[in-house]
């Protein structure tokens, strides 16, 4: 019976109002994280489906529930990174020669950025998706991702700095290449 | 953190993958929300689904009850760690400590500390060996909590960065047993409220806006300069009046006496960049600059400098403050400069240069305290590292007792020996733990029956709070009142809040599928024996509990091959505190 403590049927109505309501903030959140349209539509809806089988656990009276949900679209987004990051990763060679777009967030003319992200931790890539493509605050995103503010300062620090390394890390390659 | 160049690029990279419109997705998520919620088509696999919550939930009640006294042991994927080799002392339980689950906890200005718990504004004022309990009548309000009677709430949330609105500002005078309010309408933006109160009359609020909010970008104008206004009140909060703007403050705000307040640009919205501390004299009217000597000057190329802690007053004239300093581009990690004031905040002295603390380089201060403690520093999963003079030297702290994998999100300390920090408990969940020594060991607080004393929710009629415990009839004992009060304590840890109780009260009394059949100890004995309930429940029981105020609740799935449960609710003989116990029938 413990089960029904949490969230009743007649809430459910609630719970469906709640995460249609942070649909569009879902969609921008995971945009930003993924850098790749059709995955963060796919991970909106598999956020949305996970959040309703754990609706019992949403907590109207104590926490924020739309926090909540955007949690759950940050995790999908994690397991999504991480899943990208376990692929196989082609020589390097070939991808030199390749075009720059088969990576997800990776465009002809970002000057290698999207490529930079991608090489970072999956933490790291929320962070600055949070940061720059979300344009939240560092409080803000320190409430999201329940860590303190000087974490989040931290972490941004030395996710800019992998960035900088990774970007002349592929200026190097192309000078050497040339 | 501006290093233009690279931000700039990074930003602008990231424009292109703003969605332009979510309306499709919204519509796609309606249908997948309309198919989930459509219910099973056969009632046994919903029944035997539910059965399945049942028992997992159950599961975890019996390890937040139970377990707690008998041990850490074998509570799989809980987060239990063990202690830092070497320093023996207690380990960390993320079930006990959700015992001390709360939303918000700090220390009260006159001394002490305060947490908010649900509905429930808990105080002490002994360390955390006895509490007071009060209700807070606005759980997501910011509180600001000078004492243990006095207390304010501070409504925003039909505020934002738009240019008129309304706040509301509740206020007690008697820890949270009444409460008044006052609306503040008001024509100048605002969403982040800070208040700031120097005694029972005299507060401040500060209402700033930042350079983007939940609710979406703000406008050119206050992007480029953030802006605050600050709110005065002389009565205790009764009414309030606009005492000034400041242009592009709004972080790091404090008041130090009833005419001096202090505040700091928002390093994300403000174009006065730097650590601009900027102070004012005449309760909020006008602001002026104020120096801090030493540091790099502001607009440096790859630099960005804040206020990162503070400023904090023990009194009118002694005041600390942590500022950080990053470069970007230069490898050099984040730096900290320390400052202390003596004469108000007329003068800041730096303390020490900052690369000369060893532990420089790992995260920037979390806390700044005042009196015994000047500078906490938390640099690890296992300890931390503090200074009592301001930086000038430093100390290793190694800790027990707290999350292996993750450093509190706030500490601070009352005197030298106790302190008090917000840890997360599990995720998203937040826990108050408390230290006798200093920050060596530590132990989530300990609230006690001081929540039973309040009324259960001071909105609710009391005629309906009464019929909820008649109804409740295992528990309705001692008559409606007294019975409400014992399932206030129950219930919180239980089910977390009342109205959740409630409702899972009332899916029991409605429930098809399984019956709920109640009696007391002495009513029901053939329930409540050791053939019953097994040898090792029965000898924890009758060790623990007093066994004749003790309640069974038999629960039997009807049309299911699952064995009937029996929940045991009984007050510890110690200290009479409600628990329950479970047990699945033999």
């Amino acid at each position: 019976m413990i089960e029904l403590a949490r969230v009743q049927p007649r809430d459910d109505d609630r719970v469906v109002e709640l995460l249609l309501a942070g649909v569009p903030e879902a969609h921008r959140l995971a945009s930003s994280v993924l850098r790749d349209p059709i995955g963060a539509e796919d991970a909106v809806q598999e956020a949305l489906l996970r959040a309703w089988s754990r609706r019992r656990s949403i907590r109207f009276e104590l926490g924020e529930p739309h926090r909540w949900f955007m949690r759950i679209v940050l995790n999908v987004c994690r397991d999504e990174l991480r899943r990208r990051r376990r692929q196989p990763v082609a020589p390097m060679a070939q991808l030199v020669e390749a075009e720059p777009t088969n990576a997800p967030g990776g465009t002809a003319d970002d000057g290698g950025l999207g490529r930079a992200i991608g090489r970072l931790t999956e933490d790291e890539q929320i962070m600055l998706g949070l940061r720059f493509g979300r344009d939240l605050t560092i409080p803000q995103i320190a409430a999201q991702l329940s860590v303190a503010e000087g974490t989040v300062k931290s972490r941004l620090h030395y996710a800019l700095e992998h960035v900088r390394a990774a970007l002349d890390a592929e200026r190097r390659a192309e000078e050497q290449k040339r | 953190m501006s290093d233009p160049d690279l931000e700039t690029r990074i930003r602008s990279y990231y424009d292109r993958f703003a969605p332009d419109d979510s309306g499709p997705l919204v519509a796609a998520a309606q249908v997948r929300l309309e198919e989930a919620r459509r219910p099973r088509p056969t009632r046994i696999i919903w029944g035997s689904l539910r059965l399945a919550a049942t028992l997992a939930a159950a599961a975890v009640l019996l390890a937040v009850l139970v377990l707690p006294r008998s041990g850490p042991a074998a509570v799989p994927g809980s987060g239990t760690g063990s202690a830092p080799a070497g320093s023996p002392g207690p380990t960390f339980d993320a079930q006990t400590a959700m015992s001390a689950a709360i939303d918000k906890a700090g220390l009260m200005r006159s001394g002490g500390i305060w947490a908010v718990q649900g509905q429930y504004l808990l105080t002490s004022t002994d360390n955390g060996k006895t509490w007071r309990a009060g209700s807070v009548p606005d759980q997501t309000g910011t509180i600001w909590v000078l004492d243990p009677d006095h207390a304010w709430v501070i409504d925003s949330s039909q505020s934002s960065a738009a240019g008129s609105g309304q706040l509301v500002v509740y206020r007690t005078s008697d820890g949270g047993a009444t409460w008044r309010q006052t609306p503040v309408s008001r024509d100048f933006p605002c969403d982040t409220v800070t208040p700031s109160f120097v005694d029972a009359s005299n507060g401040f609020v500060m209402c700033s806006v930042r350079s983007s909010s939940p609710d979406g970008p703000v406008t050119a104008a206050t992007t480029t300069t953030g802006s605050g206004t600050v709110l005065r009140t002389a009565d205790g909060g009764a009414s309030w009046t606009v005492a000034g703007g400041a242009v592009g403050l709004g972080s790091g705000f404090a008041a130090s006496d009833a005419t001096t307040l202090w505040s700091a640009p928002d390093p994300y919205s403000s174009q006065l960049s730097g650590a601009a501390l900027n102070v004012s004299r005449d309760a909020g009217t006008t602001w002026s600059r104020v120096d801090l000597p030493e540091l790099p000057p502001p607009f440096q190329p790859n630099t960005a400098v804040e206020i990162a802690a503070g400023p904090v007053f023990w009194d009118a004239s002694n005041g600390a403050m942590a500022v950080g300093a990053y470069f970007n581009g230069s490898g050099t990690p984040p730096a900290v400069w320390f400052y202390r004031t003596s004469d108000a905040g007329r003068s800041w002295t730096l303390v020490k240069q900052p690369t000369q603390n060893p532990m420089m380089g790992m995260e920037f201060p979390e806390a700044l305290a005042g009196r015994e403690w000047a500078a906490i520093w938390l640099d690890g999963f296992d300890g931390m590292t503090t200074s009592s003079d301001f930086g000038a030297s430093w100390t290793r702290i190694p800790w027990s007792g707290l999350p292996p994998n993750s450093p509190p999100l706030w500490i601070d300390y009352a005197d030298k020996d106790h302190a008090a920090a917000t840890i997360f408990a599990e995720p998203g969940r937040y826990a108050l733990m408390l230290s006798s020594d200093g920050g060596r060991t530590w132990q989530p607080a300990d609230f006690g029956d001081a929540r039973t004393k309040v009324s259960a929710d001071p909105a609710r009629d009391e005629v309906t709070a009464e019929s909820a415990a008649e109804d409740f009839s295992v528990m309705a004992v001692k008559g409606p009142s007294t019975a409400w009060s014992m399932l206030s304590t129950y219930s919180q840890q239980a089910f977390g809040s009342e109205p959740a109780f409630e409702a899972a009260e009332a899916a029991i009394n409605k429930a098809t599928n399984y019956q709920a059949q109640v009696g007391g100890a002495t009513q029901d004995t053939a329930t409540l024996s050791e053939s019953k309930l097994g040898a090792a429940l029965w000898t924890d029981l009758t060790a623990s509990a007093e066994m004749s105020r003790a309640y069974a609740v038999v629960v039997t799935f009807s049309g299911t091959s699952e064995k009937p449960e029996t929940l045991v609710v009984a007050p510890l003989a110690a200290t009479g505190e409600w628990r329950v116990w479970l047990a699945t029938m033999p």
